[in-house]
């Protein structure tokens, strides 16, 4: 064959293998029907007992009630749901997204990226929580769970009295398990629960407790990490959240352990993460989203949030399992959340995680 | 087609390969360019093909100036190294060059080109397969399959055994004769450049000592760097210096040259003798009797060629 | 000159400006203009990182060189059956993303216990450098070795100079220029360490790479480009000495060596067999971990069913035969890309002749420019232009213009080496340059090709950095799922998804060896 013909077949294949590919990439879902798309974190419900039973109840009752199909997309780390959502800005892709928190919220609002919607079911959660993730309703809170230290093989008055002096001594220091604040959303929000502690309730300089702890403390990348070595070879006590006890109760396997916020001068002090539920400006199904968000604070998908999700649903009215009794809720707790500005909080959080980086890694 | 090289200067850096060389090569002869390595043969032909342009002077084809790129010039070349292409077998090297569509036609070219220079068993054959000789044979045929207008010839039977040279050389002349093609061959080789030339060109450090048809160089050398080049004995006689052929002197008791026999070598035509004398050296042949070694010896010339031109 | 030569030379070099030049300076000049003022960021955190770097650097291409230079010296002078089979072993790791060699030696040497040394922190790092790597420098300095004249060992013998180490000491110093240039590319990927230190390594080991990713995570896009322009010091000297360097290549088809390994006796032939099989099993036991996990583990096809489950749940971003289409067109359209402009810029070098100091630095300087710092100049010069449906695009030409350099270099060596003649006697014969190079100059080449092609398509099909930044979830690729599953400690999806990117590697190698096995 002439080599010029060889060359040109070359090319034209090439030609045609981006031509398809780019009908592929612009043709609307071939399957044909609706297609509600919604981007979420790779945990979303994977914790339940029953995985496919929660999501044929949650995504499922929704689709067959509205005759959709959904695609769920999940996103490794809510900061890249965020950044996705801001590169797709011009051309976005999905419909709503799960799992922005109070952290993100900030940036969220101001990045335009989603679209403020108040649902009816929005009555049922506590103001305190919608003003402390955002009172604009871009975002509206779907769960919560506050920041608290799980623990095991601790006595219980030791327990009932933890504080972050308590922990600065080296024999405890040596137990805890702390998620990395630049990695991981639970272990940033422990950073800025004791920051925000010490700046406002103790009136001194947060790094003082970093310092004292950086030698003794296991510094883990992800919450997941965190408990594949917690509670063995002698690390007794990790960052997570307030619901752990429901789950421990449920799924046996950590006798005697149990979770505890801060406390300091008789009160408790807890940091609440919020997260929340969003529909994307520019969604190509705005009505269907509406229905969808509305949808995902209804009792009937927040009586799965327990455990599905262990954290404390964000709808007041819906009943807790009985294997909620030990957790550690907000109730009766000083909720620092509400008492700083979350704007300021996002402005500062870089400049915060930076120091923390250079501080642990001296 | 008539080829004209006038003044041509290339430089490589700070090496002068040709310093002004002028020739010509007339339509339809075979032109031998003859001279030592590094006389510049080489680059004066990769310039005639067209594969690099010189520095000043022009070449012209037919009266005009040469500047179509080497695709387009019409030029058969083949390589000391037979440069044959080792991914391909010997028909498609053969018609590489060949634009005709219908393979029946190519098919019929194939074949005529290799029975010219008689590889037509050899066909399907990848060059690796091939010996020296058959190389050089395809890759002439492959020259020619293209019918250029021009032959270029650059010391193609260097790599290839002595007796496998002569066969090669008497089939070129005998392409030659039949077909006509310009030809210009380069060699450093005297006997070559005499068995082949219509014309001859000698060359030397990048300028042409010397051109003309073949009869009147070997007749009458302008100077005594071609008159050694072409294997001529050259001595002193009266002052002036003196050449003469090997074979046109005779070892006589009556010579006007006497010198010491210092070795004798064999060759297919006879015993050729080494005299050295008094600042020179010669060869001759010797006759019925061969002298013995450090023998004194009378030689008598038969031919005292002058030089026109100081040297 | 003739328009098409120049026209050949001058649209590698078009892409380049527009993919790698451009984007970068437009980026730096915004941060220059409009957020220099705010000040430079933690420097202590950029001291750190640098020296992280440089330290990685350093440990990892000592590791490969003292690895794959004795290897090396083994391939290039002993023969033995199926040499070229081995070679083709050994080299694969190097083809593979960098995420697999972290699963498989996540998977191979477990995160507790003795052995996770190999996948945990410096060490970790060092071993999984080393696993790229060594290959590398093996085979580079195999195939200088194997274009040293026979003639030359025969005429050292005659001097009376026998035996195995004079007989080294002759050829050893043929290799100089090859082990240099492969501890330098070894230096430099090393150093753009990306993925490796941030899943093995933890904070105390993050790179320039890695903090310039975090730094635009975090929103501070001014700060991740003042980086990205400080990390190109370092590497810029690197370029240059391999700009200088010449004459280096992969050699991928047949051995013909000094010996062959039946011959020799005793403690040698012993001594060689160990050397290769250690080798052998350091570089294969991972992908082994990988394929024993995947198939078999808990029960069979176990890793697969893990996989099948992450897709419909919406892990992979996209679902599997989505995510596995998308990396095979990305590649071969990048492939495809890269070598055309590497055949295009190596034909203009050629045909110009000479030495093109400018165009050639021209073209490999972009090998210094960090993937995550493309992704980044990319993302922040072209995403309103391409919009979201033509980000496929800009992923393309991220993974382009990541391989080219390296592409072009391979392919120009080869092709310096074609004999001048060979090309006479094509122009002589009517062919156009163009047609010289397709029909003449690329066939004669196949090797030249297929190293060419191998490593196109190898550094595409990997890419993660720049298609980390720059992706939407549709356009996920195989990589970029095996990181997530990775995240999440899906571990037996994770060995299903890298098993299925291996088997995409393997088929664009055999491929391409069909091509270059001619030879």
């Amino acid at each position: 064959m002439n080599w010029k013909s060889k060359v040109t077949i070359v090319v034209v294949a090439l030609v045609v293998l981006s031509a398809s590919y780019a009908v592929y990439v612009f043709n609307p879902s071939a399957t044909g029907g609706t297609v509600l798309t919604i981007y979420t974190y790779s945990s979303l419900f994977t914790s339940a007992p029953n995985v496919s039973a929660v999501n044929s109840t949650v995504f499922g009752g929704f689709e067959r009630e509205y005759h959709v199909r959904i695609n769920l997309v999940r996103i490794e780390g809510t900061q890249n749901m965020l950044e996705q959502l801001i590169k797709q800005k011009s051309n976005p892709q999905a419909d709503l997204v799960i799992g922005l928190t109070n952290l993100q919220a900030p940036q969220a609002v101001n990045s335009g990226v989603l679209l403020n919607y108040t649902p009816p079911n929005l009555a049922y959660v506590p103001g305190y929580l919608v003003n402390d993730l955002d009172p604009t309703h871009h975002l509206v809170p779907y769960e919560y769970a506050p920041i608290t230290v799980d623990y095991c093989n601790l006595s219980s008055s030791l327990a009932s009295n933890l504080s972050f002096t308590m922990l600065e001594n080296p024999v405890f220091a040596r137990q805890l398990v702390v998620e990395n604040p630049s990695i991981d959303s639970t272990g940033l929000s422990f950073l800025i629960y004791q920051a925000v502690f010490y700046q406002y309730i103790l009136h001194e300089n947060w790094q003082s407790w970093w310092r004292s702890i950086s030698t003794y403390v296991r510094v883990v990348p992800t919450w997941d990490d965190a408990f594949t070595i917690f509670p063995t070879n002698g690390y007794n006590m990790v960052v997570s959240y307030g619901t752990d006890p429901a789950y421990f109760n449920y799924f046996g396997g950590y006798p005697g352990c149990g979770t505890s916020a801060v406390h300091f001068n008789g009160k408790t002090y807890t940091w609440l993460e919020i997260e929340g539920i969003g529909i994307v400006k520019g969604a190509k199904h705005l009505a269907l989203a509406q229905a969808f968000e509305n949808w995902f604070l209804s009792s009937t998908v927040q009586s799965e949030i327990p455990e599905g999700e262990w954290m404390f649903p964000a709808n007041s009215i819906v009943p807790l399992p009985p294997v909620f009794s030990h957790a550690v809720s907000a109730e009766g707790t000083v909720v620092l959340n509400s008492l700083v500005n979350q704007t300021q909080i996002a402005l500062n959080v870089t400049s915060l995680v930076q120091d923390w980086v250079k501080l642990m890694a001296t | 087609m008539r080829v004209a090289v006038s003044h041509v200067v290339k430089r490589y850096g700070s090496v002068v390969a040709l310093a002004g060389a002028s020739m010509s090569v007339p339509d339809r002869s075979l032109t031998v360019v003859l001279g030592p390595s590094g006389s510049g043969k080489s680059t004066l032909l990769r310039l005639i093909a067209g594969f690099e342009e010189p520095d000043s002077g022009v070449i012209y084809f037919d009266e005009k100036r040469a500047t179509l790129p080497p695709e387009e010039r019409g030029v058969g070349m083949v390589f000391q190294s037979f440069s044959l292409f080792p991914h391909m077998s010997v028909r498609e090297n053969i018609l590489f060059g060949v634009k005709m569509q219908s393979s029946s036609e190519r098919e019929k070219i194939a074949r005529q080109m290799a029975e010219l220079v008689g590889v037509s068993e050899r066909l399907d054959a990848k060059p690796e397969e091939l010996s020296g000789g058959e190389q050089q044979r395809v890759a002439l045929a492959r020259a020619l399959a293209v019918s250029p207008r021009l032959l270029l010839l650059d010391e193609p039977f260097s790599n290839l055994d002595a007796r496998l040279r002569e066969e090669l050389r008497w089939e070129l002349k005998k392409i030659h004769t039949e077909r006509g093609l310009t030809t210009v061959h380069v060699t450093h080789d005297h006997v070559e450049a005499l068995a082949l030339a219509d014309r001859l060109v000698v060359m030397r450090g990048g300028r042409v000592e010397q051109e003309g048809d073949v009869t009147e160089v070997t007749e009458r050398p302008k100077n005594q760097f071609v008159a050694w080049f072409l294997g001529y004995n050259i001595v002193t006689l009266d002052g002036e210096p003196v050449w003469f052929r090997p074979h046109r002197a005779l070892i006589t008791d009556d010579g006007e040259l006497e010198g010491s026999v210092v070795a004798v070598q064999r060759s297919p035509f006879g015993m050729r003798v080494r005299v050295e004398g008094d600042g020179w050296n010669i060869e001759v042949l010797s006759g019925e009797k061969t002298p013995d070694i450090a023998s004194r010896a009378r030689i008598k010339l038969l031919e005292k060629g002058r030089f026109r031109e100081g040297s | 000159m003739r328009r098409s030569i120049l026209l050949a030379g001058f649209i590698p070099v078009a892409f380049e400006v527009a993919m790698v030049y451009l984007p970068f300076g437009y980026s730096a000049a915004t941060f220059l203009l409009f957020s220099f003022p705010r000040g430079l960021p933690a420097t202590f955190l950029v001291s750190h990182a640098l020296y992280q770097s440089v330290l990685q650097a350093a440990l990892g291409s000592a590791a490969a060189l003292a690895v794959g230079y004795p290897v090396g010296i083994i391939l290039g002078l002993v023969g033995f059956r199926g040499s070229s089979f081995y070679k083709a072993l050994v080299f694969l790791p190097f083809m593979l993303p960098s995420v697999v060699a972290v699963v498989g030696f996540t998977q191979a040497y477990g995160l507790r216990g003795p052995f996770s040394v190999f996948s945990n922190g410096l060490s970790g790092i060092t071993a999984i450098n080393a696993f790229y790597n060594a290959p590398l420098v093996a085979l580079i300095v195999s195939s200088s070795l194997e274009r040293v004249n026979p003639e030359l060992v025969l005429a050292a013998k005659g001097l009376g100079v026998g035996g195995t180490t004079s007989i080294l000491r002759v050829l050893l110093p043929f290799t100089k220029g090859g082990a240099t240039v492969g501890a330098l590319l070894s230096f430099t990927y090393s150093f753009l360490g990306f993925l490796v230190p941030l899943a093995i390594g933890g904070p105390s080991h993050y790179t320039m790479e890695v903090l310039i990713y975090l730094f635009l995570k975090l929103g501070e896009a001014p700060y991740a480009i003042l980086l990205a322009m400080l990390q190109l010091f370092p590497l810029f000297g690197v370029t240059l000495i391999m700009l200088y360097l010449r004459g280096y290549s992969v050699s991928l088809g047949k051995l013909s060596s000094r010996v062959q390994l039946y011959t020799l006796k005793g403690w040698r032939s012993a001594a060689v067999c160990l050397v290769l099989a250690l080798f052998l099993g350091y570089e294969l036991y991972p992908l082994f971990s990988i394929l024993r996990y995947s198939l078999f583990s808990p029960h069979l096809l176990g890793g697969f069913t893990l996989l099948l489950q992450a897709s419909s749940q919406g892990r992979l971003q996209a679902s599997l035969s989505r995510v596995v289409a998308n990396s095979l067109v990305f590649s071969l359209l990048s492939t495809g890309i890269t070598f055309g402009l590497s055949v295009s810029a190596s034909h203009y070098v050629m045909i110009r002749g000479g030495t093109r100091w400018f165009y050639e630095l021209t073209l490999i300087l972009p090998l210094m420019f960090s993937p995550v710092t493309l992704g980044v100049a990319l993302f922040l010069t072209y995403y309103g232009v391409a919009g979201s449906s033509l980000v496929w695009l800009v992923i393309v030409s991220a993974q382009s213009s990541v391989a080219l350099p390296v592409s072009m270099r391979f392919l120009l060596e080869g092709l310096k080496r074609t004999p001048r003649e060979l090309m006479f006697a094509a122009r002589s014969l009517g062919a156009a340059p163009a047609e010289a190079l397709f029909r003449v100059e690329l066939p004669v080449n196949s090797q030249a090709i297929s190293s060419a092609a191998v490593m196109a398509y190898a550094v595409s099909l990997g890419e993660f950095a720049a298609t980390n930044i720059v992706y939407i979830p549709k356009f996920t690729t195989v990589p970029i799922a095996v990181y997530s599953l990775l995240e999440i400690r899906d571990l037996g999806a994770a060995d299903a998804l890298s098993l299925i990117l291996v088997f995409l590697a393997l088929i664009g190698y055999y491929l391409v060896f069909r091509t270059g096995s001619a030879h």
